[in-house]
């Protein structure tokens, strides 16, 4: 008996890490050949040949050795490679930071927009296209993040008892809540700006939508940096996350300083959600669905679960963005896609989950 | 006073309106069982959640080892004390060994893995608690009891030198109350720890611990060795009920008969 233990004790852990890195390379491999095959599609067709060249090209910085080459350097890699490369990093950003709202605010059915952070985010980057700022550098991301993170702080001044943000316990039915309430407002703030805005009104409803088919190079650059950098500093603090999904008092008396820890969480999950919304638009679900389902397989463990829902995030997002690409006959917006497809699929995980009586 | 481990001096604590605690003095020593009772409402819990630095006082100061709680870190605090509360429901379908491994948090480096020494500290707080045949079983998924025998064995497996518990085995059977009470008391008479657990049920209070502490209306009413305190007039006074205490000859401890009709009013 004891030595049954022994051994497992010792076997486990080794197991669970090659496990694990395993599932990892398989993973980024995933990603890869999503990449190139979402490369290969869309209104000229490629080889993976071509592909492969094309990308040789683009990051040798040499021109097409035929005329073929040379356009299919240029249609790969400064036109979908872009868009291929914001929409992966949009996926994973907002599926990350669904993950961390999630364990936070122990709801496993929470994401960026059940705290109105979204609603905050499209409402700046609004009021930005409102005045014509669409045009200059770094206006839209930075109205939005602006309007996300005021949107937070009022909706946690709103849920916490005192008041006070710091050092206090805040209620996380609360703080939905009041999400709920003040998104409701943004909402309504938003149907009154596009009523204002006659000229800039399709502008402002085509990018409420969402959709990548404008992203440049410097987009997919500023989302992956973003995003990669709010995956890190979630990692450095997935430990206090697995504690903080089983609640606030009992992670305290493990040792998180929980103020502080909730309050660095959410506040770099809502420039992460920010800045995502001001790329792409309002794209719903992703957030939402995809920590779900990445729970079902690799448990509740955010050491695992972050890894794990980045990569599933920037693969479906990209495979949603690849559909209405280049197999749809018309481009859908892809907010309304993922809209179309999360909804029912939020629904039937909501009715079991409620049947079940856990998630 | 030179063994006090947990010191609380003039702590008023108030919900809203309602004064919860009115400058609450205690003193709690290493190698003693204390026991906190008192009505429901009467602001147990809270005392307790000040004690373990979750919560802090409106005026009053907690020093554990002569340093003032609040002066200490979350995770410095979680290194001495240890608390189990009553369990809640959890949402995230971590296995039981996770929860029980997680007490070895504040103990482990950011960067770094459990030791060796976590594994079987973990797995000796879990054959303690009885759950080792859960071990692999989603927390979500066992019963209320099982669960909080889970917090038990996570709370245990923190090895620290305070261990408090709110109620924590209010929701257990007989078996398994008598056997974490047991080795809890060894614990503080082997290795001379400080344990201060929160009560409902008198006798099996009296049955582990050295000291009671009576909490009336926010004050400590009365506070001092079993023999001293345990008494129809304390119980009288404190929950208005008539009750006999008498001491039984096989344990040695003091036991409360009760009457149906004893209650006051």
């Amino acid at each position: 008996m004891t030595i049954a233990t022994e051994s497992m004790r010792k076997t486990k852990p080794s197991l669970a890490l090659m496990k694990g890195s395993a599932g990892l390379v398989c993973l980024c491999a995933l990603l890869f050949c999503a990449v190139l095959l979402s490369a290969r599609m869309g209104f000229v067709a490629f080889s993976f040949q071509d592909v492969l060249g094309a990308l040789w090209n683009g990051i040798t910085g040499t021109d097409g050795a035929t005329a073929a080459a040379e356009t299919a350097r240029v249609m790969v890699w400064e036109v979908r490679l872009p868009r291929i490369l914001t929409a992966a990093a949009a996926g994973a950003g907002l599926a990350v930071a669904g993950a961390v709202y999630q364990n936070i605010l122990l709801n496993p059915l929470a994401d960026p927009y059940t705290l109105g952070v979204s609603s905050g985010a499209a409402f700046g980057a609004a009021v930005a296209l409102l005045f014509g700022m669409g045009k200059t550098l770094l206006s839209v991301p930075l109205f939005a993040f602006g309007g996300a993170i005021l949107t937070l702080f009022i909706v946690i001044g709103m849920a916490s008892p005192s008041g006070r943000l710091l050092r206090c316990c805040i209620d996380s039915s609360n703080l939905i809540l009041s999400g709920i309430m003040v998104s409701a407002i943004l909402s309504a703030g938003l149907s009154f700006m596009k009523y204002l805005a006659d000229e800039q009104v399709s502008v402002i409803i085509f990018w409420l939508m969402g959709s990548f088919a404008a992203a440049t190079w410097r987009d997919a650059a500023v989302l992956s940096g973003v995003s990669g950098a709010g995956f890190l500093l979630f990692l450095f603090y997935a430990r206090d996350l697995n504690l903080l999904a089983l609640g606030e008092k009992s992670a305290r008396s493990l040792g998180v300083d929980t103020s502080k820890t909730v309050l660095i969480l959410l506040v770099a999950a809502s420039l992460v959600a920010a800045v995502c919304v001001a790329v792409s638009g309002i794209i719903g679900f992703v957030g939402l669905l995809v920590p779900h389902m990445v729970r079902f397989v690799t448990g509740p463990d955010a050491r695992k679960l972050l890894p794990a829902t980045l990569i599933i995030g920037a693969v479906l997002l990209l495979f949603a963005d690849t559909v209405t690409r280049a197999v749809l006959p018309y481009e859908v917006p892809i907010g309304v896609l993922t809209a179309l497809i999360g909804g029912p699929v939020f629904c039937v995980i909501f009715r079991k989950s409620r049947m079940g009586g856990g998630a | 006073m030179t063994d006090s481990v947990l010191h609380m001096e003039g702590i008023s604590f108030k919900r809203g309106r309602r004064e919860v605690l009115k400058s609450v003095d205690a003193c709690f020593e290493k190698g003693v069982f204390h026991a906190i009772l008192g009505p429901n409402g009467v602001g147990k819990s809270t005392l307790v959640e000040i004690l373990s630095g979750q919560m802090d006082p409106d005026a009053g100061t907690t020093s554990l080892f002569g340093t003032p709680v609040r002066k200490l870190s979350a995770r410095q605090v979680a290194r001495q004390v240890a608390v189990v509360s009553q369990s809640h429901e959890v949402r995230f379908a971590f296995s039981v060994r996770e929860v029980v491994m997680m007490g070895r948090h504040p103990h482990i480096d950011r960067f770094g893995s459990p030791s060796e020494n976590d594994f079987k500290l973990a797995d000796e707080a879990m054959a303690v608690a009885d759950i080792r045949h859960l071990a692999d079983r989603p927390v979500t998924e066992v019963s209320g009891g099982e669960r909080q025998r889970t917090l038990f064995a996570r709370a245990l497996a923190q090895d620290t030198p305070v261990l408090i518990l709110d109620e924590a085995t209010s929701n257990l059977d007989m078996k398994h109350t008598l056997s974490l009470l047991s080795v809890v008391r060894e614990k503080v008479k082997r290795e001379n720890r400080c344990v201060v657990g929160v009560f409902q049920d008198i006798n099996t209070a009296a049955l582990f611990c050295d000291r009671f502490h009576f909490l009336k209306e926010g004050r400590m009413a009365v506070s001092g060795s079993v023999e001293e305190t345990l008494t129809p007039e304390t119980l009288w006074e404190v929950f208005g009920v008539r009750a006999r205490v008498m001491t039984d000859e096989v344990t040695r401890s003091r036991q409360v008969l009760f009457d149906a009709g004893g209650f006051h009013g």
